[in-house]
């Protein structure tokens, strides 16, 4: 053993003989990685609502994502109004014959509104409860393809609050999760956190709307006895306190039955294409939760 | 005026990458353009500022994610340590070595997205999709984070020769 020049030498000799500096350097690795998946953990246990420093960069930082989606839909509009008119007068053709179609399907919906209004009437049932809306635009989109949520334009000065959903003429979209001043984040249907109480609107069959990640959802806990077929409609059941009932939310796309289980796998299609979203309407219906 | 730049820097990456880059028909596959920039933050800025710009970055990448608060924090964290570590076994800044690296890290993060993604779902066929697509964005790291990394040195070099400038002025 080497000559020890004081006693400070001798006493980092014993320490390191009791704990190597490599034991040393891997046990504090393994306790901060540790730490790291404890706070992570601790941080989606419990959803957190904006703080006032989380509001101040949604504040700033909002304005830039807008101004590069207005120049974003600038440019886009001067494509749209001079590059393509070519096909314009194709289209405008094509649009003629489907302003008839839909003269058409117009009177008869219109007689279904009257028809419905008489049978309510008789049934004595309580007239539809209509919500303001607030109209919004999409300025910015998750940064990761591995969670799906969108910003829009309107915030807690807009009377936009937390739980409020979010749809578009075609279906559910989703519902707001955090709010900041003049803008909002909304959680998408397809995001695999999100779950929304549904029905099969043709054989009321009741079950979860859960997001995968992806652009599909699955409609769970739906027993294997139940009949539901591909290209059934799925609609808001408005159990779950958010959603008002009756929104379209998509329509199935597969059904698999498996014997052993007691539950069906659907997977459901959304009507609404999420990587073209631009305008939605927020229902000012407050969330029970 | 430097830590500004690159804080602006950054936030231009997250404004990009929540605007028009995820708007984009290929959006999926293209990987976090953060990761270039806290490669490059690890590697050719200081300590000090550099790991307040990734914890801020970090922070604002988090409030615009959907997913758990923390996530990308602690991934460029990581990130950010093990480019300070790896400057003692590889030559940071040979452009073979940043392609590397970008990919690697490109790699760990979207490993680590992909798990939290798959414990919350239940329908499990589409994994190999999702390798497919980890795989992609890791080619993907390789081949364009260097490009990123290029601009960045082009950004630093910039500036550096404008406050040389500066300096000689004054003098």
């Amino acid at each position: 053993m080497a000559p020890f020049c004081d006693n400070k030498d001798l006493k980092r000799h014993k320490a390191e003989l009791m704990f190597p500096q490599k034991l040393l350097a891997v046990l504090s690795l393994v306790a901060i990685v540790f730490a790291n998946v404890v706070l992570i953990s601790i941080s989606a246990k419990f959803h957190h609502n904006f703080n006032p420093l989380e509001r101040m960069v949604f504040f700033c930082i909002s304005p830039f994502q807008e101004g590069v989606a207005r120049t974003q839909h600038f440019f886009r509009d001067i494509w749209k109004h001079y590059f393509c008119l070519v096909s314009v007068s194709e289209e405008n053709d094509l649009l003629k014959k489907r302003i008839e179609e839909l003269k058409y399907l117009n009177s008869r919906y219109l007689e279904s509104e009257l028809a419905n209004r008489r049978l309510r009437k008789i049934l004595n049932f309580k007239p539809h409860i209509s919500f303001p809306i607030v109209c919004a635009e999409v300025i910015g989109v998750d940064p990761s393809p591995w969670s799906k949520t969108v910003v829009i334009n309107k915030g807690d000065a807009d009377g936009v609050k937390k739980g409020m959903p979010v749809v578009v003429p075609e279906g559910i979209i989703g519902h707001v999760i955090t709010v900041g001043h003049g803008y909002a984040k909304v959680l998408l249907i397809v995001d695999q956190n999100s779950a929304v109480d549904a029905l099969v609107q043709r054989t009321r069959v009741r079950g979860i709307i859960k997001g995968e990640g992806n652009s599909t959802c699955t409609f769970r806990y739906a027993l294997s006895k139940e009949d539901i077929l591909i290209g059934d409609t799925v609609i808001s059941s408005g159990v779950d306190g958010i959603f008002p009932k009756g929104l379209r939310v998509g329509s199935v796309r597969k059904v698999e039955k498996d014997p052993s289980e007691i539950f069906q796998t659907v997977m459901v299609d959304p009507f609404v294409d999420f990587s073209r979203l631009e305008e939605v309407m927020v229902i000012q219906k407050e969330s029970h939760f | 005026m430097v830590f500004t730049t690159y804080l602006f820097i950054g936030i231009a990456f997250v404004v990009a990458q929540t605007t028009f880059i995820r708007l984009l028909p290929f959006s999926n596959i293209i990987f976090d353009l953060m990761i270039p920039y806290v490669l490059f933050l690890g590697m050719y800025r200081p300590g000090g500022m550099s790991i307040v710009l990734v914890m801020v970055n970090g922070s604002i990448m988090d409030i615009f994610s959907g997913g758990v608060f923390g996530i990308y924090l602690s991934i460029y964290l990581w990130i950010y340590f093990l480019t300070k570590k790896a400057h003692k076994y590889v030559m940071v800044r040979e452009i073979a070595s940043q392609s590397l690296m970008v990919a690697l890290s490109v790699f760990g993060e979207n490993i680590v997205l992909w798990f939290i993604h798959v414990i919350g779902s239940k329908y499990h066929g589409l994994i190999y999709q999702d390798v497919g697509r980890i795989l992609i964005m890791t080619l993907l790291g390789g081949l364009l984070g260097p490009l990123i990394l290029l601009f960045l040195r082009c950004v630093d070099r910039s500036m550096v020769i404008r406050r040389s400038k500066l300096i000689e002025r004054d003098v």
